[in-house]
């Protein structure tokens, strides 16, 4: 999940993103499937390398597209709609994450273990799928914060104030959630 | 469309197809709340589109003006435009605009009586509901395309100076760039085109209707004794023969290059003639199903997307689409006001998929709950 602009903002073609969300906040169906054509990709798979699993994944890119298609009138500055639904993606993983942990407690949902070989790609290069394997591997046994926290630094690249103001936290928080995630990523080190 | 920072995101393996993408939009279309639907005529609704998209890099936004006293001067140089990915404009009286991607169409001229569009680049298809009041013009590098209800598409490639245009029903009337030669009239099935440097270049006698379309708009050289060349200016009935993929597998990577670009006709036209030519290929059933889905959504042919649904449901029995197939013939059925048939096939759903992805969605269809 990132900030960047638009690919139309960017080189001046097709109509902006706030154009767009004017639209749709107008009644135009069309401006909200031109927004979904624009940011499906990044929502979904966004949600995929969050949630991993494939139902989950499009279960969570639905929620975010229909709590942002509702919530159109709350976006105060429409061209940062990219940033705003990265947002929503995120705060519904984290509610779906614990909604999910506390489900399993309850012994009311099996634990879904991830297969690390299957979320990495056969293209990517030996140190990185070694990351991302190991990353992978401990991400069910995190908390949702630390999950989260670590997928948006590690895999998607984020600046911390990024991690922290995608998911509403304080700095001081994030930092201590990436410290944990990383204690348990190390203690996993040499088993790939 | 985003791309995340880190090139690490790249190597986590996600199915970004564009059949999981269309499921997902599919379901979140059903989830939203029909939009309310302001009683604008065609003109304001069109008006509206073009404002909001031409005006928005400004921060200018329009709407309300539009909406209650659209006038020239406001709409005026307004734009549509794509980038990479195609976008339909659906107007309230059933009309519809297609831009291709990469495509950019200026309104030059709005009011009650005319709407004039001026393609810059790439295609626009208008399928446009018969209006006898309302005069609807295309304007492609000088060509201009004149109509009044009928489905076309006009495609302008700058760099090569060609502009063409394909009539898919009804007629159309082509004018010279110039506007002084006999104007042409194009019939559902035919294709034109011209090469504007040719024409230019190499002007043909007025003597024959095709010619005086190439005589438009700079006559550079005397037309003295020369060797006659080529005319600029053609009508296709349809692709050749020679042009025909030879299996299967062709007609489909066709039809869908062509989707992927945008060209919802081009793309049907290859899925139907799959259909025709390999009937009892093991793609045919796909090729039923997608061709469905571009006559239910981009074409707006609801009793074509009826019938293509049945025919994939009958090719394929065990396809992972059947359940989609079944869904969107019921939403056919429905668009088309096919009652019964919409019942029963809405039925036939639900008994097989009563926990589906698409029931709350088919359970709403045929004026039934």
């Amino acid at each position: 999940m990132v900030s960047e602009p638009s690919l139309s903002t960017k080189s001046g073609a097709g109509p902006t993103d706030a154009a767009l969300v004017v639209a749709a906040r107008a009644g135009e169906s069309w401006a909200q499937e031109a927004l979904f054509v624009r940011h499906g990709k990044f929502v979904l798979g966004l949600s995929q390398r969050l949630l991993v699993h494939s139902d989950e994944a499009e279960d969570l890119a639905q929620d975010a597209f229909v709590q942002a298609f509702t919530r159109l009138g709350t976006l105060k500055n429409p061209q940062a709609f990219a940033a705003w639904l990265g947002s929503i993606v995120v705060h519904t993983a984290h509610k779906r994450l614990r909604r999910r942990k506390l489900l399993t407690r309850l012994g009311m949902r099996n634990p879904q273990p991830i297969d690390p070989d299957a979320v990495v790609s056969p293209n990517a290069p030996a140190d990185v799928a070694a990351d991302l394997r190991r990353l992978y591997a401990v991400l069910e046994s995190l908390s949702a914060e630390e999950r989260i926290a670590i997928v948006l630094r590690r895999v998607e690249g984020l600046e911390l104030t990024e991690v922290a103001e995608r998911m509403r936290l304080s700095l001081a928080t994030i930092k201590r959630r990436l410290s944990s995630a990383e204690q348990r990523l190390a203690s996993q080190r040499g088993d790939f | 469309m985003q791309t995340p920072k880190s090139p690490v995101a790249k190597y986590v393996q996600v199915d970004l197809s564009p059949a999981r993408l269309d499921r997902v939009w599919s379901r979140v279309a059903e989830r939203l709340p029909a939009q309310p639907t302001p009683a604008r005529s065609w003109f304001a609704r069109t008006a509206l589109v073009l404002a909001v998209a031409g005006t928005a890099t400004a921060g200018i936004v329009l709407i309300p003006r539009m909406a209650s006293s659209p006038t020239r001067s406001a709409l005026h140089g307004a734009v549509l435009q794509t980038a990479t990915d195609a976008l339909n404009v659906d107007l309230e009286d059933g009309s519809r605009l297609e831009l291709s991607a990469n495509t950019r169409v200026e309104n030059v001229d709005a009011a009650n009586t005319e709407v004039a569009l001026r393609l810059e680049r790439g295609q626009v298809t208008c399928d446009l509901v018969p209006r006898k009041d309302r005069r609807f013009s295309v304007f492609a590098a000088g060509v201009e395309v004149r109509v009044t209800g009928t489905r076309f598409g006009v495609t302008f490639d700058p760099d090569s100076q060609r502009v063409s245009v394909e009539v898919q029903r009804g007629s159309v009337e082509v004018l010279a760039p110039d506007g002084s030669q006999p104007k042409r009239r194009l019939t559902a099935g035919e294709r034109w085109s011209i090469d504007l440097r040719t024409a230019r270049r190499e002007p043909e006698p007025a003597t024959e209707p095709a010619a005086a379309l190439n005589s438009a708009p700079v006559a550079a050289e005397a037309p003295s004794a020369r060797t006659p060349e080529p005319r600029a200016a053609v009508v296709d009935p349809a692709p050749t023969e020679a042009e025909a993929p030879p299996s299967a597998a062709a007609w489909l990577d066709r039809a869908n290059t062509a989707r992927r670009a945008g060209d919802s006709a081009g793309a049907a036209r290859a899925y139907e003639s799959l259909l025709a030519k390999f009937p009892k290929d093991a793609r045919a059933g796909l090729a039923a199903f997608e061709l469905g889905r571009l006559r239910l959504g981009p074409l707006s042919d609801v009793n074509g997307a009826a019938q293509a649904f049945r025919r994939a449901i009958a090719l394929a029995p065990g396809s992972a689409f059947r359940q989609d197939a079944m869904a969107r013939l019921v939403e056919a059925y429905a668009a088309a006001g096919k009652l019964e048939s919409c019942a029963s096939a809405k039925a036939a759903y639900l008994k097989d998929y009563p926990q589906g992805v698409h029931a709350a969605f088919v359970s709403r269809q045929c004026g039934t709950h």
